[in-house]
């Protein structure tokens, strides 16, 4: 039996009168990348810091790997490695010295942290850059630092907010081979992308979200049966799902 | 240049420093209306009330007062200039390169001439409070003392010296780039150690050049006619005003020229400079000349800390170092100490003693413990993302953010209260309980001042970022200040059976005392402080 490695369940969040999160349920299996999609400003975000217990949920209920989120956030957040949708990293440190603090926070021996280090940072081409103040890295260079540090510990769970951006092409395929492994070895993924042929290439099962209300739910071929759109693109499915397929009168509308 | 764009944007600039913060209270004072309204009532209160008390004062206050209302006029430019530029050290150069070079105003077309005006204006329309209660105040104060062809010129110099220390600010900001970006650049580790001497040594300088009782001194020998000081380019606007109240028209007039044209020149030098150094360059700086990784155990967790709460410790003096928004802070205990001993040696000998010997070891506890503790967790700024998604438990988070601020704190206040002992001697065991009593402060205010920061913290990264709410601060400022009060009122009564006839508090009953208010006080601000960091590791919308 696949166990269910995230969990959540009727999760409901508000903002003021801003209601970012409705009665959300959401499971990913160990093993599986699961893609979570929807315009701007639809819960994504929110759902995946809900998870992390960094917010908290005004209802409902999430558990990771066995663990009540709400009850033991640092638990939780042990077997979590996570990339935040923009990397807001120390910049005034070292990468070196950031990614010690990160791998005292998770208590890895110094002896596996060089090794991991070292492996991540040479697959992410980043090796020669570890004694440098990371104020002056380029967007890239943070995201593959942020990247490094959230598979530092050799988490069970990866919750991954748009970990593709500002990546180059390659470290980009660095990182979908990574998932692909990381998914064969149990460990459960949470990915959100705004890159539609990303989510198709890697994502074994989709959660489509608008206005915080899951919309749809499935394997991608599941998603084109239940848009009537066989045969369609991911993106055709995502606009129809999502209200936005008018894109074209859009266009034509504006008078530049 | 073009006005609108540059009253556009000092609007905006105006904006960013009354808004900042997402509860700000202060942000209905961001409408230049609403800022009118409230410079009027602050114009309108001094001057109603001087008018109404004013003839009712006896005749020798008023004799006294009269050659007081003249100097008065006579500073108010310097002490704009000054106020400007020690706000604009504190609020103003702090700006990390990353915020400044990714601003709007840099791809927009806005020449630095236009930049350089709208940000000095929108800096004068944030401490234009201060004008509005000096001109209610001095209006009346002039108009008793015969002084009204003073007046109107005294003001229109001390709105030119406002504008003289915002174009001052805008030069050194444009200067400090330009050191940053190179200091960094050439020489790694060295040059972060070698800023941060060079912005200490800075500040205490220009703290010193503006302390009140220097400036005293100053003022009294401008006003008694020696203008030994005209060499100074920044104070022409007060010695204008001084020649106008000793009815030396030509100079008045030659120094008001002098001024406006200085004023110009500043202005010219801050648009070049922002011209040519508009950013500093985030570069890349590099500790190690090894690109090899070599895994750091902290050194602190010997002695008795998790590695988890030294490794944060160890952040945040990384922080503290290395930041150019953090490493002022490191010079205010020094200036405070320079604040607080000179007044001493004006003082007279019987009095030199008492004052600084009670306040100094009160005050420096609190203050700097006030300032390093709050300010710890706001000064994540947006990178507090690293700290929530970490499984960092609720006593490391505490040990690890006030490890510093306990080290700083204890440092400074040992060295404050040993220095005083140097200076007016009070005896060892009276030292040693005021010692004490510090180290009680800087553990509750600690305490409530890492729970206040928990609890009201202000990511804003800002041009003029403060890192704890309006809100916060009251918390802060009442709860410390009233346990320090609870705690040092044993030696404050010890101190004062000496000199005033109280009846006796000994020096036993003193130290039992302290420890009792010190250590209750502790057990209820460390409560508050876990509440709030227990709330704000698991919710950070809260």
């Amino acid at each position: 039996m696949v166990l269910e490695i995230i969990k959540v369940e009727s999760v409901s969040k508000s903002f003021g009168a801003v209601k970012a999160v409705r009665d959300l349920n959401l499971v990913v299996k160990a093993g599986e990348i699961s893609g979570l999609l929807g315009p701007n400003g639809s819960g994504k975000s929110t759902t995946m810091k809900i998870i992390m217990g960094i917010l908290k949920p005004d209802s409902g209920m999430v558990n990771v790997s066995g663990v009540d989120v709400k009850e033991r956030p640092v638990d939780a957040r042990r077997m979590i490695g996570y990339v935040p949708e923009t990397p807001y990293l120390y910049e005034y440190l070292t990468a070196a010295e950031y990614l010690d603090f990160v791998g005292v926070a998770y208590g890895i021996e110094p002896e596996v942290r060089k090794q991991r280090v070292e492996e991540l940072l040479q697959a992410l081409q980043m090796d020669g850059h570890v004694n440098e103040i990371m104020s002056g890295f380029s967007q890239g260079m943070k995201q593959k630092i942020a990247l490094t540090a959230a598979l530092l510990h050799k988490p069970k769970v990866l919750i991954l907010d748009e970990p593709l951006n500002g990546l180059d092409p390659r470290s980009a395929r660095i990182v979908k081979e990574l998932l692909h492994r990381l998914a064969k070895e149990d460990v459960a993924i949470l990915f959100s992308t705004h890159v539609l042929e990303i989510v198709e290439a890697i994502c074994r099962r989709v959660t489509i979200m608008n206005e915080g209300l899951v919309l749809a739910e499935g394997s991608v071929q599941e998603l084109r049966s239940m848009a009537g759109l066989n045969g369609s693109s991911l993106e055709d499915v995502f606009l129809k799902l999502t209200g936005g397929e008018d894109t074209a009168k859009i266009v034509e509308a504006l008078k530049l | 240049m073009r006005p609108a764009i540059i009253l556009s944007l000092s609007s905006v600039l105006f904006k960013s420093y009354f808004r900042a913060g997402r509860r700000s209270r202060l942000s209905f004072l961001s409408q230049p209306r609403n800022l009118l309204v409230v410079d009027i009532i602050a114009l309108a209160i001094p001057l109603v009330l001087l008018q109404i008390v004013l003839p009712y004062l006896p005749e020798e206050m008023v004799v006294s007062m009269e050659p007081m209302v003249g100097q008065v006029l006579v500073g108010l430019p310097m002490f704009f200039t000054s106020a400007i530029i020690v706000a604009g050290i504190l609020f103003e150069l702090g700006q990390g390169s990353g915020l400044s070079s990714s601003e709007a105003v840099n791809w927009l077309p806005i020449s630095p001439r236009e930049y350089v005006l709208a940000s000095a204006i929108s800096v004068i329309g944030a401490y234009s409070l201060f004008f509005a209660i000096s001109v209610g105040v001095t209006l009346p104060l002039s108009l008793k003392f015969g002084l009204m062809h003073v007046w109107p010129i005294a003001v229109i110099l001390s709105a030119l010296a406002l504008l003289l220390g915002g174009f001052i600010i805008e030069a050194l900001k444009a200067a400090m780039n330009r050191v940053s970006s190179t200091v960094y650049r050439t020489s790694g580790r060295f040059g972060i150690v070698s800023r941060l001497l060079l912005m200490t040594i800075f500040f205490v300088m220009i703290q010193l050049a503006f302390n009140p009782y220097i400036l005293y001194s100053t003022l009294g020998i401008m006003a008694s006619g020696v203008d030994l000081f005209w060499v100074i380019p920044m104070i022409w606007p007060s010695v204008a005003v001084a020649n106008l109240i000793r009815l030396e028209g030509l100079l008045a007039v030659t120094f008001f020229a002098l001024s406006i044209a200085f004023v110009f020149l500043i202005f010219m030098v801050a648009s070049n400079l922002r011209l040519k150094y508009w950013s500093p360059l985030p570069v890349l700086i590099v500790i190690k000349s090894s690109a090899e990784y070599v895994p750091h155990t902290p050194s602190l967790s010997r002695f008795g800390f998790s590695p988890l709460a030294a490794e944060i410790a160890l952040k945040e003096f990384r922080a503290l170092v290395r930041r150019k928004d953090l490493s002022r802070y490191l010079a205010v205990p020094i200036v405070f100490v320079i604040a607080f001993l000179l007044p001493t040696l004006y003082m007279p000998a019987d009095y030199s003693g008492f004052s600084s010997g009670f306040f100094l070891p009160a005050m420096m506890p609190l203050v700097i413990t006030m300032m390093f503790s709050t300010s710890s967790v706001g000064q994540e700024g947006k990178a507090v993302i690293n700290l929530l998604m970490l499984p960092i438990t609720t006593k490391e988070f505490i040990q690890g953010k006030l490890l510093p601020t306990w080290i700083i704190s204890t440092i400074a206040t040992v060295g404050a209260v040993v220095g005083l002992q140097i200076l007016a001697p009070r005896g060892i065991l009276p030292t040693m309980v005021m010692i004490l009593a510090g180290i009680l402060v800087i553990m509750v205010v600690g305490f409530i001042g890492l729970g206040a920061g928990s609890r009201y913290p202000d990511f804003t990264g800002g041009r003029r970022n403060r890192y704890l709410t309006f809100e916060g601060f009251l918390v802060i400022f009442v709860r410390g200040g009233v346990s320090t009060l609870a705690i040092f009122a044993p030696i404050f009564l010890y101190q004062m059976s000496s000199s005033v006839p109280i009846p006796t508090l000994g020096l036993t009953p003193t130290l039992l005392a302290t420890i009792t208010i010190g250590s209750t006080l502790t057990y209820f601000a460390y409560r508050y402080c876990k509440s709030s960091v227990e709330n704000f590791l698991t919710n950070l919308e809260a």
